[in-house]
């Protein structure tokens, strides 16, 4: 994939140059969602902290909005290996894995933005473009097609991922703005094996049509679970406020996650 | 009907609810992680006219832009442009968004001519000529003649005229846009796209790109929405995809059209009008029925139009006159939605039938009741089928009791509420098209593994989850297997499945599942011959395969149930199986239904019923559902949490119909105005009222389809009509029906105050 990054720009209001000026909007998407779960606070600090079993996460720019607190505490999986997405290679430390990549491409590092993503607890150190979403990382450079496009301009909820818990549009945020973000696709909910709770109860609702929505319906449902484990309809409603469903299941998705799981 | 074990069956669950739940449910663009190049489309800014010239040096010189394509070089594009938005150039890129930007390079010059949007200018004498009709823009779509409608007329002692304006006109817009993923290798040329008819798409490549059938492979797997938008005549993503990839030297291309280019390629529902005049006696016996239909199709090539079976075949009207007209009009190409003739019909011909109630002076639900055909009354047309069963009174009766209409109903305008609000209800049903076939399913496959499951398949498309898990049911009771003994296979790859021709949601219960018992009969046939040469019935002197019978994974002895053995054991020392069925051409009744006996050729359509409650401020507009009951016919439920989960659906979708769809154009220009998530538009979650929808299904068991089922899909239709009527009951004023027909807009434009 060509990173561009030197070419000359095109005449006009670049995308990231919209979304970087638009800081709000990009958050501001995810209505319910946000609405509900954080009441859009803004901040502008970076610090991101890994040790042991719990990552200590402070939202990562002010182009973004957040939750309150801003400082979230995130317990889970411990990170213990960095993945080369390119070879497979898998390395204890971050250092080790940059040493890595810059030994066997070191035009590649040389040339790239790079960001490092903690995807569904796996730790990755990414090459990315400049103007390149996260829903295209996910997807083309991890190979995590769970998270579809369908909009991409934050009007329709598909693309619903957690970013360090919260849930936001993929498609609207620059990846090259999210290095040290623990990132959620629905891949990450369970084991794909063993349903997690919440997908079981969509399994028994039979709460599913085409399904093109319902990645991102989990990752709203599971954000909106977390912040209050016993929702009511109403709540639940307000949580998928921004994710459109044109098969309209919409009763069967509010009934499998009203009251909780 | 013998007892079912797995039809029916509340505890089974969907089969890909799994897949989907995990995010592993692929979708045309879901493959070839980073090593795919991205496409993007350029589309018309005229309505109507000729591109004379495409500059698109520009767009070829920005960095990352590795190929442009013009309607030169797409051959299911061209020069001659019928609506805006049309597709007429394209870029292949290293990244989507560099696609998507190099797009605007490109410069277009049109030669411009006139503009024909408005399908009543379009009728006028003089009118400038859309194109694809050789004189004028309107044709026959059909006529209809029965009795002597004059004659009934005259004989009538009251008789009015509804002239039912333009209806709403709203397109599919669907989660996932229009998407192909599409590379040559060699001569052979690869497209994975969401498909209703992935044999029809591999008939595109072949016509489209001259290659032989041995080198087209198709694929499709999950279908995001908009599954009437998903048949063959949506080339347009996968032959410019596939034209594409040859110019950068085979390499895969993947095109994801954005909402707005969507929405200008995907096919719409069209819109209808019409006059129709009603006599009847004053207790309420039609005499007389005359309908003038005209359908706006927009500027497509085939088309389809208003169906008139919801009066046509659901009333004993003994005088009955149609003329059906299609109108050709500079708007977006049009095709299947849900129920995509008798809807738009049916908000005309109910409303007709409600002012004809209210000027006799009767209820509406009485007038419906007087005249509904009996059960087992043949068609008055020929070839005099008997249509529906019992379906349609089912359904009447259903919502009747439900919704407790007897002591709700009142005259127009006559009931205040405690709020100010004035209450109205009203009911509307009528056998409708759902259920019925569209020609003949073909090639479903039941292979049987060697530990006694089966895997099932075809060459059609899944559509949503809910048909290929019914399948799963038919083939499971029918082989008397489990549920879970029964797996969909790869579904919808044309290199491995036989053709299964096209499979709507509407028709695929019936129609694919006529096949897949067949599959399933031939298969147990099958299974049984070599259940022979095994023990216990190996060693019974002269047993044949009709002395047995299966049932829960078990294959018995008719005669002495005692001797038995698993699918298992048989299939463990038994060659290969596979099945294969064709579907039935026409229905045959799995019942005895009105003196017609089990055989009789009959039709396979369902019918439905809905009462609206609503309560509506005339100050503000403001629709509020107090309670909407819905019925449908099911025949008999297949997958019944499928069946509960696409009623409840659709009467949500109905609901947005009435409330929120509708497309945004500029009428003299014919240019798109907003996008299709927008102001077309989507509700959202908070728009739906979950906890007043009452969605029901009967089971009138009556149906051609096997196990006597409808098709299911496209229930509910009969909401968005009754909510106008139910709008009338509170107010005594008849909404416009296009765009936003209930809006609280329309509401007091109706009332005078807006």
């Amino acid at each position: 994939m060509s990173e561009e990054k030197n070419k000359e720009p095109m005449k006009g209001l670049s995308r990231r140059e919209f979304l970087k000026d638009a800081g709000l909007v990009v958050g501001g998407a995810t209505i319910g969602s946000m609405a509900f779960i954080s009441g859009c606070k803004t901040t502008t600090t970076e610090t991101t902290t890994v040790a042991g079993s719990t990552a200590t996460v402070t939202k990562t720019t002010g182009t973004t909005v957040t939750s309150p607190p801003s400082t979230v505490t995130v317990t889970g999986t411990p990170v213990t290996k960095y993945v080369d997405p390119i070879d497979g290679t898998e390395w204890p430390t971050l250092d080790a894995l940059k040493a890595h990549f810059a030994a066997v491409r070191p035009l590649a590092s040389l040339a790239g933005n790079f960001v490092n993503l903690i995807v569904n607890g796996t730790n990755y150190y990414l090459q990315v473009g400049d103007m390149e979403m996260l829903a295209f990382t996910l997807r083309e450079k991890l190979g995590l097609f769970g998270t579809k496009i369908g909009c991409d301009h934050g009007q329709c909820g598909v693309c619903t991922v957690l970013v360090n818990g919260v849930p936001l549009l993929a498609c609207l945020l620059l990846t090259i703005e999210l290095s040290g973000s623990k990132i959620q696709t629905v891949e990450g909910l369970s084991d794909g094996v063993t349903l997690n709770p919440l997908q079981q109860r969509f399994y028994d609702n039979d709460a599913v049509q085409c399904g093109y929505c319902t990645p991102g319906v989990l990752m709203a449902a599971t954000a909106l679970l977390a912040a209050k484990p016993k929702p009511t309809a109403a709540d639940v409603r307000l949580a998928l406020s921004g994710h459109l469903c044109f098969c309209q299941n919409m009763t069967f998705t509010v009934n499998s996650i009203a009251g909780g799981v | 009907m013998a007892t079912l074990n797995v039809i029916g069956d509340p505890k089974n669950r969907d089969q890909h609810s799994k897949l989907i739940l995990t995010g592993k449910l692929d979708f045309a663009a879901d493959r070839l992680p980073g090593r795919k190049l991205f496409g993007a489309v350029v589309g018309a800014t005229i309505a109507h006219g000729t591109v004379t010239a495409i500059d698109t040096a520009a767009a070829l010189a920005e960095p990352g832009v590795k190929a442009v394509v013009t309607y030169k070089d797409v051959p299911s594009w061209s020069a001659t442009i019928g609506s805006w938005g049309q597709q007429v150039a394209g870029v292949v890129a290293d990244d989507w968004y560099t696609a998507v930007r190099a797009t605007q390079l490109i410069k277009v010059t049109y030669t411009p001519a006139t503009v024909v949007f408005d399908a009543d200018d379009a009728m006028k004498a003089g009118a400038a000529l859309v194109g694809g009709l050789p004189n004028g823009n309107t044709t026959s779509y059909g006529t209809v003649n029965r009795g002597n409608p004059t004659t009934g007329f005259t004989q009538s002692d009251v008789v009015v005229t509804t002239n039912a304006p333009w209806t709403s006109t709203h397109q599919h817009a669907p989660l996932e846009t229009h998407q192909a993923t599409c590379w040559w290798v060699g001569d052979d040329a690869y497209a994975w796209k969401a498909s209703q008819n992935p044999h029809g798409h591999k008939a595109s490549m072949m016509n489209y790109l001259g290659i032989k059938g041995d080198n087209a492979h198709f694929f499709t797997h999950g279908c995001g929405g908009g599954f009437g938008d998903r048949v063959a005549i949506g080339e347009d993503e996968l032959i410019v995809g596939l034209v594409m990839s040859k110019k950068v030297g085979g390499a895969p291309v993947c095109i994801i059209q954005g909402k707005n280019n969507n929405m200008c390629v995907n096919t719409r529902q069209f819109s209808v009008r019409a006059d129709i005049k009603l006599g009847a006696k004053n207790d309420g016996t039609l005499v007389a029925c005359d309908i003038q239909s005209y359908t706006n199709v927009g500027c497509s090539a085939g088309y389809f139009s208003a169906e008139w079976i919801g009066i046509q075949k659901s009333y004993t009207i003994p005088n009955f006159h149609l003329e059906n007209t299609v109108v050709l009009t500079n708007s977006p190409i049009t095709g299947a939605w849900r129920e995509v003739g008798v809807q738009p019909a049916a908000m005309c011909h109910q409303i007709a039938l409600d002012q004809l109630a209210y000027k006799l002076n009767m209820d509406p639900w009485a007038l419906r009741m007087k005249n509904i055909k009996a059960a087992d009354a043949k068609d008055q047309d020929a070839p005099n089928l008997v249509w529906g069963g019992d379906g349609t009174i089912l359904c009447l009766n259903q919502v009747y009791a439900a919704s407790n209409y007897a002591s709700k109903w009142h005259a127009p305008n006559t009931k205040t509420l405690a709020d100010g609000t004035m209450h109205g209800i009203a009911i509307t049903g009528y056998l409708s098209s759902h259920g019925t076939i569209g020609g003949a399913a073909r090639g479903a496959l039941v292979t049987m593994g060697p530990d006694g499951t089966a895997l099932i398949n075809m060459g059609g498309g899944r559509g949503s989850s809910g048909p290929a898990t019914a399948m799963v049911h038919i083939v499971a009771e029918t082989l008397g297997l489990t549920y879970a003994d029964v797996r969909c296979g790869d579904w919808g790859a044309t290199d491995t499945t036989l053709d299964g021709s096209m499979q709507a949601g509407s028709t695929f219960t019936a129609s694919a599942g006529s096949a897949f018992f067949n599959a399933a009969v031939d298969a147990r046939n099958q299974v049984f011959a070599s259940a022979l040469n095994v023990a216990p019935f190996a060693s019974i002197t002269g047993i044949t395969v009709n002395d047995l019978t299966s049932a829960k994974s078990v294959v018995s002895y008719i005669k002495d149930p005692t001797k038995n053995t698993t699918f298992a054991k048989i299939m463990a020392a038994s060659p290969p199986i596979a099945g294969r069925g064709d579907g039935w051409n026409g229905f045959l009744r799995s019942k005895s239904v009105g003196g017609q006996p089990i055989g009789t050729a009959c039709n396979c359509n369902g019918s439905m019923a809905t009462c609206a409650e609503v309560a509506v401020d005339t100050e503000t507009g403001a629709v509020t559902i107090l309670g909407m009951w819905n019925s449908v016919d099911a025949g008999r439920a297949i997958f019944y949490n499928g069946v509960m989960r696409e009623v409840s659906a659709g009467t949500e979708l109905q609901l947005s119909q009435a409330f929120f769809f509708g497309d945004v154009y500029d009428t003299a220009s014919g240019a798109l105005i907003g996008s299709q998530y927008t102001e077309s538009q989507l509700p959202t979650y908070m728009d739906i009222p979950g906890d007043v929808l009452h969605p029901s299904f009967v089971e009138s068991d009556d149906a051609g389809g096997p196990y006597g089922c409808h098709g299911i899909g496209e229930p509910a239709v009969s909401n968005y009509v009754a909510l106008k009527n139910a709008i009338f009951n509170a107010t005594g004023v008849w909404v416009d029906q296009a765009k936003g027909a209930m809006s609280p807009n329309k509401v007091l434009k109706a009332l005078g105050k807006a």
